[in-house]
Formats: C-alpha cells, structure tokens, sequence
C-alpha cells in the first residue's frame, strides 16, 4: 500500500468537503442569511441616513458623532456601565459564596432551587418585580416608595430584580467548576490545619479563577445587550432614567425611524461586546491561567 | 459543629430568597381584588381559583402559538444542529476549526445587531406575521449555541464507532443518523429542552416580527396584559404564573439537564 497519490488525495479531500458542508450547510446557511447578513447591514447602515422606506443616503460617520453628542445616547450608555458594575460584582459574589456553601454542606439540592428563577421567561419575572414594587399593592405600600416610578431607584430595582433571575445561574457555573477541583486539596488542606477560609481563598478561587474570569468577560458582553428587563418594567422611564443602548436603539429603530442611528447604536453594543473578548483574549495570551 | 450551623442556615437564606417572590405571586394570584388590595403580601385567606380560570381564557390563543413556536422550533434544530455539531466534532480540518470559532462569536453578537435589517427583509418577504418565518429566526439565533452544545458531547465519542458503521459500507451520512445519533440521546436531550426554553421564552423577536393579535406568543400577550388589565394584579399574576408553567414543569422533570446543559464548564473556551 502506497501513499496516497496526488489525485487520490485531492479526491478524497473534495468528498471531506462535501461531507462537510452537508452536515453543517444547512445550520450555516441558515445562520448566514437571518444572522450573519443582517449584522453586516447594520454596521453599514450606520453610514447612510435611512427611514426605512426612502432610499437611503451615505453620511460617512454623521450618525455616530450625532449619537455621542446626544444626551439620550450618552445617558444610556451611563446605564449600561453602571449595570455592568453592579453584575460583574454583587451576582458573582453571590454565586460563589453560594456555591461554596453547596461545596462544604454536600446539599446540592439547593441548587436546582437557587437554579430555577434563571430559567423563567423575563417577561414573567419582570411582571411579577413589578408587582413586589408596586405602590399600592406591593412592598411600596409599606417601604412609602414607588421604586420603579422614581427616577433615582429605577435602575438599580430594575437590577435588584435581574440579580434575583441571574445569581443562580453563576452559583451553578461556579458549582461546577468547583467539582473539577481534586478533592485531596482539600483533604491535605484540612490537615495541615487550614481554616474553612483558608480553603476558599487558597484552593477554591484559584481552582475556579479562569471560569471567573470566563464569566466576568460573558458578563460585560451580557450586560450591553439587556432589553426584555427594562422594556417589560418601565420600558426605559420614567424620563429615561432607565434607558439602555437597546431599548433606545429600538425605539430609534421602531419607532422613530431613524434607522441609520438606531444602527449606529447597534454598533456600537457590538463594539463594546467585542472589546470585551479582545480583553479575554489578551489575558489568555498574557499567560494569566484564563 | 457551629460553623456548619451558619452554613445551612445562609443555605436557606438563600432559599427564600428564591422563592419569595414566586410565594408573592402565587398568593396574589389566588386572592380577590378586595384582599390583594388590603393585604398584599400575605397568605390569601382562602383558595380562590377563578383568577386562572379568567387568565387562561385570555392567554388560551397564546398559549397555542407559543406551542407552534417551540415544536417548529425543536423540529428544526433536531434536523440541523446534530450533524452540523458531529461534523465540527469528527470531520477535523481548517474550515471545521473556523466554523466552531464563527458559531462561538455568533454567541456573543447581540441580537440587536441584526433585528432592524431583518425586519425589512422579512416585510420585503412577506414574513411578518408569520409564526413559521419566526421559527426560522429561532433556529438561526439559537443554533449556534445548540452546536457547540451538542459537539462537546460528540466530541467524547470514540472514533471508532463510526469508523465501524461506515464498514458496512453505509455513507457517513446515514450511518451519523442510524449509529452515532442515538448514541448522542442524552445530549441530544439537553440541547432540545434548552432550545425549547428558549422558544418558549423568548421576547423582542415575537414583539418585532409578529404583531397581529391571533399570532403573538405567551410572553408578547403577557406583556400586553397590563395594559389590558391595568390594575387588576390578581389576574396578571395568575397569568404570568400559567405563562412560565410548561417551562417550570419541564425544569422539575429535567432540572439535571438545564443546569448541566446551561451551566457545566463544556463550552468555556
């Protein structure tokens, strides 16, 4: 048996091929046209001024020096930092005190509980935060507050409500990375006298740290793309105190048919989406253990 | 001995905070206007059921889209996500490593990246309103995820099991469907109760893509149920209530699958 001869090889590579795009054609091609297309005609509609019935016309960079002049744009794009402040810290410390917990009773029947509220639709949550905040027929009534009616507290109960759909989800990554940790760590640790937080901060969190920071990179791109949140709350008032950049891009999209902006927008949250795997990539590449 | 105290008892903290606010909304949906009113966050007096009954006459059309949805959904990731994710698994080559590496950025991308040129594709195309345009969209956005999913357990297939189904001379095509597939269940499994969460869940595509009021899906009519009933809280959370329970009901059977679906560490990376 010899080699494979040249003609035999470039054969056998055709049908890899073929093969190849039998199996996965259809879920690309699919992919390509409602996915793919579209986000490459977003980025270039934020070149041209467009209402979405009139052809539309090139602007070069109009749309975004009009966006980052704006107040609306700006206001929102404030929200959108400070909820990834408070994802990227209060959710990861609740799932990792959480799951540390799981990992020191052995109960992991709590889990399936802390998991549940992840896996209901947002619209639900959303309606039932709503009514916890109501006024009238809520916590409000005894708090004296209207917690998504004020434009200081909006924002932040808008968040409280996410963190409540949301830390569960962490507590589980977290728990299952703790499960790759060897258990003889442990049992050496224990015998060499470590404390219970000893172990978490000398065996747990160095174990888990690459799905930390996995988990902080998903978070930042997560965050730039909230909308079911505010859109079935307060769907970004009261007087925009809870605008984001994706309930203002619709309502520019939408409703105002700036399309062009709205595009712009769009964009840009996939600008800042990137940047963030640029950043994980950038640490995979400086050696830290991600 | 006391440390394990604090432990179970943060333990339960954490507990009812879980399932304080499903508590709030299951007993102001069994409450009268009058009751919910006076006292809004205790136990309801007594079981009153006629707020679901009420509810469920208003979300019955929706109740049947969303189900249209879902199953349009599933069956068509079933046909497309498996071999696409064994191939990405088992056919090795340049092209197979670049298209894992565009599935994963498809991920990352926000739908709202794509929503508004869509939009005028599908009215150019006659497809808004259409429950079976909207399907399409799910499979695209969800798929890609459901790939690398369904390759991370391909992935752990040994080769030669495929090497011996293709000995008996059937293509690598039919012996995927007949050998490797079945073998796939439990994976397969996982990948189609997360996609039809998904389905089920899912918001901003049916608000832009269906708008008649016969098409909408449970969460659009959930939505516009406060409008509707602006104030009438005891019903809008007997509805919400019915709206998440084929998701709730699937997570108590499967609950294993969601989270090592979801949460487990195979897709890091």
């Amino acid at each position: 048996m010899g080699g494979p001869t040249s003609l035999g090889f470039k054969v056998q590579r055709r049908k890899k091929v073929k093969n190849l795009f039998l199996f996965v054609g259809p879920a690309f091609l699919i992919n390509v046209f409602i996915v793919l297309i579209p986000s490459i005609s977003t980025v270039a509609l934020s070149f041209f001024k467009w209402d979405g019935i009139n052809p539309p016309i090139f602007i070069g960079f109009q749309n975004f020096k009009h966006i980052f002049l704006s107040m609306d744009f700006l206001q929102a794009l404030t929200h959108n930092v400070i909820w990834t402040i408070v994802f990227l810290t209060i959710p990861v410390a609740m799932g990792l005190i959480g799951a540390e917990l799981l990992r020191r009773s052995k109960q992991k029947f709590f889990l399936a509980f802390y998991f549940f509220p992840t896996i209901l639709p947002i619209v639900v949550v959303g309606i039932i935060w709503s009514k916890i905040y109501h006024p009238i027929h809520g916590l409000g009534k005894y708090l004296g507050i209207a917690l998504l009616g004020n434009t200081s507290t909006a924002l932040y109960a808008i968040a409280f409500a996410n963190i409540w759909a949301w830390w569960g989800f962490l507590c589980a990554v977290f728990y299952s990375a703790i499960q790759g940790i060897s258990k003889d760590l442990y049992e050496a640790a224990k015998l060499d006298g470590a404390t219970k937080w000893h172990e978490f901060r000398y065996i747990t969190l160095p174990g888990i740290l690459p799905t930390i920071v996995f988990m902080e990179i998903m978070t930042i791109i997560w965050s730039f793309q909230v909308f079911d949140w505010v859109w079935v709350t307060t769907q970004g008032g009261p007087a925009g105190s809870t605008e984001l950049l994706a309930t203002l891009m619709y309502k520019k999209a939408f409703y105002s048919y700036k399309v062009g902006e709205a595009s712009a927008i769009g964009t840009m949250m996939a600008v800042f989406g990137m940047l963030a795997t640029l950043i994980y990539y950038y640490l995979k590449k400086k050696g830290v253990e991600v | 001995m006391k440390g394990k105290v604090i432990v179970y008892a943060l333990l339960l903290i954490f507990l009812v905070y879980a399932l304080f606010p499903l508590y709030v909304a299951t007993s102001a949906s069994l409450k009268d206007r009058k009751e919910l009113f006076l006292n809004p966050l205790g136990l309801p007096s007594h079981i009153n059921t006629s707020n679901y009954v009420k509810a469920f006459e208003t979300l019955k059309k929706a109740y049947i889209n969303s189900t249209f949805l879902t199953l349009g959904t599933v069956i068509g990731v079933l046909l497309t996500v498996p071999p696409a994710a064994f191939a990405l698994a088992k056919m090795k080559s340049r092209i197979s490593s670049v298209l894992v590496g565009y599935f994963f950025f498809c991920t990352t991308i926000p739908i709202l990246l794509s929503i508004t040129p869509l939009y005028f594709i599908f009215s150019r195309l006659n497809l808004i309103n259409s429950i079976t345009g909207l399907v399409l969209i799910y499979i695209a956005y969800f798929s890609p995820f459901a790939i690398l999913l369904m390759r991370s357990y391909f992935v752990t297939i040994p080769d030669e099991l495929l090497e011996a189904a293709l000995i008996d001379g059937a293509s690598e095509w039919q012996a995927f469907w007949k050998v490797i597939f079945p073998i796939a269940r439990p994976g397969t499994i996982t990948m189609v109760v997360i996609v039809a969460m998904w389905s089920w869940n899912n918001f901003i595509l049916p608000l832009t893509f269906l708008h008649e009021e016969g098409k909408i899906p449970v969460t659009v009519a959930l939505a516009m149920l406060r409008g509707k009933w602006s104030a009438q809280w005891e019903i809008i959370m007997a509805a919400s209530l019915l709206g998440a329970l084929p998701i709730a009901i699937l997570f108590a059977i499967l609950h294993r699958r969601f989270i090592a679906g979801l949460a487990g560490t195979g897709l890091k990376g």
